[in-house]
């Protein structure tokens, strides 16, 4: 835990992106929304919120993954062995900090809406599926840069303008019955699926690690 | 303490190491060899970082990737060190303090000590990105020391140091070499001459020579001249020039010649031994 903080910290401006996105941004755009159309639009409130959380839930890891991969002297995270991390647990836990500030965001949704919560289980799949996604991409590539950009491109362009596409992984409807979430058990799949591809390319950059 | 039997490395159908045999005690060795002639391949190999195609590397007959201790006594500094740059340098020093499982009891005391011995103490609150390429060189090798590690794997320690910290440097080495095995990769001939009692002179992959400093420099002995210019051309057989110079407005050339000649031979340097062997006079 002390490392991860220290990679964390070593994030320094970069690490305030996804607070000011969620508790700012988000909060914002949705009261916008709600005043627009007269508090009766929880789906296109659940939209926003789909499109702005899950794209900075890779935001950490990528940046943590950069120092492993792309920093000059890399090798030292890999050569101690006593400590050497397992970058797979490191994203997990990853994923339940970014959860975490999830869950102070729909906290203050239960003020505003009556069923949110099923909107909180799909965005936390979708953010799982980004951040396994982004893990499985730079170990793939030995690069950060690009998951970032096709994290990126990939939610503005399925939230956007291919919202029902069937590769989309983000969810239409009021999410006021557990049907509203067709589509998250299979993201929870492709992104088991992903995190396994990525522990495989892991092992094996721990044998040889430059 | 350090065995290598029959290593051998390579990248897809390059082979960077060939059946490399070694065995490295409590002493301070220099690898020596030309851009790509395998000593960071061999460096990482030993430190484990890299898989061998073939052989093993053991600690204390044990292989080091099954060793619980190995990694534990290891102190390694990259060729290139640099990451974390927005931490400060005693942040990053305890970061590598924790991946070393030194006890957090312990880290603030063996930082002081670390940065003490580098001459970077009064560093200790700066970022990592706001000190120089020689302070940056200093942090890896403080960092290598944390913990007081009996096997310590120097990737080219001097490069970008001046010639105050590489003095510096080699004070250090000193200071340190006692019940440790200590392993300099370099291709700067003078820094071995000043603290290494052994030589490893490696070239494309193979391990020429493997003894003492002594050795190396009389490997030449008899084989080095200093002639004018115009004798140049009646050197027999193969040769070498080492170096042109000017003496009281005559050219001279310093030869290595793979024939003992008619002229005065010099004083072999350990440069000397090492050119001589690197191009297969030997």
């Amino acid at each position: 835990m002390r490392r991860l903080y220290l990679e964390l910290k070593n994030q320094r401006f970069y690490f305030f992106v996804p607070p000011v996105m969620l508790f700012i941004l988000v909060p914002l755009t949705v009261l916008a929304t709600i005043k627009s159309g007269g508090g009766d639009n929880f789906p296109e409130c659940g939209t926003i919120s789909q499109l702005f959380i899950p794209s900075f839930a890779a935001w950490w890891p990528l940046f943590i993954l950069k120092e492993y991969l792309n920093s000059p002297g890399k090798e030292l995270l890999f050569v101690y062995k006593s400590g050497r991390d397992s970058l797979f647990l490191k994203m997990i836990a990853l994923w339940a900090f970014f959860v975490l500030h999830i869950a102070i965001v729909f906290i203050y949704f239960t003020s505003l809406f009556d069923f949110v919560w099923l909107l909180f289980i799909a965005i936390i799949i979708q953010s799982m599926f980004m951040i396994a996604l982004g893990y499985f991409l730079s170990l793939l590539f030995q690069n950060t840069f690009i998951p970032l950009i096709i994290n990126f491109a990939y939610s503005s362009i399925f939230v956007l303008a291919l919202f029902y596409s069937p590769l989309s992984i983000f969810e239409i409807g009021s999410f006021n019955s557990a049907s509203s979430l067709s589509k998250s058990p299979v993201v929870a799949i492709i992104a088991f699926i992903l995190f396994y591809g990525g522990y495989q390319i892991e092992k094996r950059l721990h044998k040889n690690s430059i | 303490m350090i065995t290598v039997k029959n290593l051998s490395k390579g990248f897809r159908r390059k082979e960077v190491l060939h059946s490399v045999n070694l065995r490295l005690e409590t002493r301070v060795y220099g690898l020596l060899g030309a851009n790509g002639a395998g000593k960071t391949t061999l460096i990482r190999c030993l430190a484990g970082l890299y898989e061998p195609r073939q052989g093993e590397v053991l600690y204390n007959n044990e292989p080091i990737h099954k060793s619980k201790s190995f990694h534990q006594v290891l102190g390694y500094l990259p060729q290139a060190f640099g990451m974390f740059q927005e931490l400060t340098l005693y942040e990053m020093m305890d970061y590598i303090c924790s991946l070393k499982g030194i006890a957090k009891s312990r880290c603030a005391g063996e930082i002081t000590r670390a940065l003490t011995y580098v001459n970077l103490e009064d560093k200790a609150k700066d970022r990592i990105k706001t000190l120089s390429g020689g302070m940056v060189r200093r942090a890896g090798i403080a960092q290598a020391i944390l913990g007081d590690p009996k096997v310590m794997l120097l990737d080219e320690p001097t490069a970008g140091l001046d010639p105050g910290e590489r003095a510096r440097f080699k004070n250090t080495v000193s200071e340190l070499k006692k019940d440790r095995m200590i392993l300099i990769s370099t291709h700067i001939v003078e820094d071995v001459d000043a603290c290494c009692q052994s030589v490893i002179v490696i070239d494309e992959g193979r391990v020429l020579f493997n003894e003492s400093c002594e050795e190396l420099r009389n490997v030449a002995l008899n084989k080095v001249y200093q002639i004018k210019e115009a004798d140049s051309d009646n050197i027999t057989g193969e040769k070498f020039i080492l170096k042109v110079s000017e003496i009281e407005g005559k050219i001279y050339h310093r030869i290595l010649a793979k024939e003992n000649q008619d002229y005065i031979s010099e004083k072999p340097t350990l440069e000397d031994g090492y050119m001589y062997l690197v191009k297969g006079f030997a």
